[in-house]
């Protein structure tokens, strides 16, 4: 054992398994290089905020973000190119993904100018490593000792463009702060109309968590609202529509009146339908639903997503939500057969007056009478 | 008389969800500013052949039209300064003119301008031109929304280049202040409320906005259109003046 660990500094492999020597001068290289980059990917990142917030009022600075779009370094001669290309080819064998991460990690979550702009990192920031002429030359001896007389010469150039403002409730400035927030997951993708975890919600109830509407609007649930809701249903009994109250249970079987409380229960019919499945619940103007803590199964929007457990999802006013009854949870990519509304009963939920037109109702022009 | 002091405009046109596969870009938007503080904003009807190609000569034939004087109407305040009825016929030729460009189309047409002394904004479809004052103490209000053209099914009654006689909705004030047209096709306005343009116009407070302010405006407001499923294109122009 202590030959194991005498040999052990000496092993060509740490702990992990990666290569111990050849990391272990990356690992240098990555500090030198990385401070260098922070500092100028800052210095860039700030540059470009000023320019471009001299633009815009304080109060539209507050209420929103800008993204970094792109960064794109630019070594300034042949010997740092020479540097970044190793360190980034030597991780880039071990980690496929680790251009992508390297860069992620040399910008910071958050940048602040001090008039109240932000700067994020857009989840799908392209960060590049770009030559120029300058890249490929060695500077003479000459440069070399009016650059020692001068000081320090920084190694890389950086550029880094911004898009936005988006307002901090965009969907992209919501992907922004989740990417910032789980600085672990790999980039991109879309965000889900996500409203906020609901994981609060817990216990076999019938009624909606007031936690649930506490974390949306501060609400309680004598705070929720009554909406009337037009439910269009396709499942095992033929397509009907009705108008409902919320707060509503969409679900297999009724739970006992004392259960249900104020809520009205919708009934579904089909194979693959929990008993209590889906909640619909209005706090103020808006419209809420969410799975039922005793669903077993869930739901697919029309756009392809699967209800989370825990998650609530928002109405709008004007849009109509479409779910098909009956997919598992951890269901992804899986579509199931929407022409067994038997089995997989569809509901499309729309808030009354705020039917939506279809798609296919082109404007005509007008005919004189 | 009323003077234009300043005046900042921004738009987003022919935006769409990315998921809705209708980008189909017949929206269009014209402006002669600084020259001539005129905005035009035209949707031509998607159910007809070229209503893109439509709405788009129709923006550029209307905008000289605009700018000029055009037959007066009545001396009272109250009453419009020009002659609507003149304004229909005039619009009824310019929409032959165009059909025989490009038959059996059609566009809406809503329309702003600044002229003798008089914010004056004009309408014809079922788009929307939403008119916002700034009041000393109350902030931005919403003073008036011009009438649309629209049967109960939602279909348009009149459209430029229809065979159907042309009524345009006109609003004008010459009180001084700080003013803002909303100019925005249905696929943004059947989506929108008028506090959803207020809450926006608060940003803007009484500074006078840039083109990036306004056009930062257009953008959360088409975002929210989006997010509301609309799948028509969506085009928003918020036109800024400020008179003494």
């Amino acid at each position: 054992m202590a030959l194991f660990k005498f040999l052990k500094p000496w092993s060509a492999n740490d702990s992990a398994g990666r290569p111990r020597s050849r990391t272990g001068s990356a690992d240098y290289l990555a500090d030198a290089i990385g401070l260098e980059l922070k500092g100028i990917v800052s210095q860039a990142v700030l540059a470009s905020l000023e320019d471009k917030e001299s633009h815009y009022l304080t109060s539209i600075l507050e209420k929103s973000v800008f993204l970094i779009d792109s960064v794109v370094i630019t070594p300034q001669d042949k010997e740092a190119a020479g540097a970044l290309e190793k360190f980034l080819r030597l991780h880039t064998e071990i980690d496929p993904g680790f251009k992508t991460q390297f860069f992620r990690s040399i910008l910071e979550k958050e940048y602040r100018s001090e008039r109240g702009a932000t700067v994020l990192v857009a989840p799908d920031m392209q960060p590049s490593v770009q030559l120029n002429e300058a890249s490929l030359e060695t500077p003479s001896d000459e440069e070399s000792f009016q650059i020692s007389l001068r000081g320090r010469r920084l190694s890389y150039a950086a550029a880094v463009s911004l898009k936005g403002p988006v307002a901090k409730t965009s969907p992209a400035a919501q992907a922004a702060y989740q990417a910032a927030a789980q600085p672990g997951t790999a980039l991109g993708g879309n965000p889900e109309p996500f409203i906020g975890a609901a994981s609060q919600i817990k216990g076999g109830g019938t009624r909606p968590s007031a936690a649930a509407g506490a974390m949306i609007s501060g609400a309680t649930q004598e705070g929720y609202a009554h909406e009337t809701l037009v439910l269009r249903i396709h499942d095992e009994k033929g397509e009907r529509q009705i108008r409902a109250q919320s707060p509503l249970l969409i679900g297999r079987e009724s739970p006992a009146a004392h259960e249900l409380g104020s809520l009205q229960f919708v009934a579904l019919h089909g194979t693959y339908v929990s008993r209590r499945h889906l909640v619909v619940v209005s706090v103020g103007e808006d419209t809420y639903f969410f799975l039922h803590d005793a669903a077993t199964l869930s739901c697919l929007t029309s756009s392809g997503q699967v209800l989370r457990p825990g998650n609530l999802y928002t109405i709008a006013r004007h849009a109509e939500v479409q779910l098909i009854f009956g997919v598992t949870a951890d269901a992804k990519g899986t579509s199931p057969d929407t022409s067994r509304t038997g089995d997989f009963p569809m509901v499309e939920i729309s808030r009354l007056g705020g039917e939506r037109r279809g798609p296919s109702q082109a404007t005509p022009r007008p005919k004189a009478v | 008389m009323t003077e234009l002091c300043a005046l900042q405009w921004g738009q987003v046109v022919n935006a769409s969800r990315a998921d809705s596969g209708h980008a189909m870009g017949f929206d269009a938007f014209a402006t002669s500013a600084p020259d001539q503080p005129v905005f035009v904003l035209c949707d031509g009807a998607n159910g007809t052949p070229q209503g893109g190609a439509f709405s788009e000569a129709l923006c550029t034939a209307f905008l000289p039209y605009f700018e000029k004087a055009l037959s007066p109407g009545s001396k009272e305040p109250l009453r419009p300064s020009i002659d609507l009825a003149q304004m229909g016929l005039d619009l009824d030729a310019l929409g032959q003119t165009l059909d025989a460009q490009f038959p059996d189309s059609a566009s809406t047409l809503t329309a702003a301008r600044f002229h003798a002394g008089r914010l004056q904004v004009l309408g014809v479809g079922d788009s929307y031109a939403l008119i916002f004052q700034r009041r000393l103490l109350r902030g931005w209000r919403h003073v008036h929304s011009l009438g649309r053209h629209q049967d109960a099914m939602g279909r348009p009654t009149e459209l430029i280049g229809a065979p159907v006689p042309t009524h345009p909705f006109w609003f004008e004030t010459a009180d001084p202040g700080d003013w803002i047209v909303a100019l925005m096709t249905d696929g943004a306005g059947d989506f929108l409320e008028t506090d959803d343009v207020l809450s926006q116009l608060t940003l803007l407070g009484r500074a006078q906005p840039s083109a990036e302010d306004l056009t930062y405006c257009a953008q959360c407001l088409t975002q929210t259109a989006l997010s509301r499923q609309s799948d028509d294109d969506v085009s928003i122009s918020l036109i800024w003046m400020r008179t003494r």
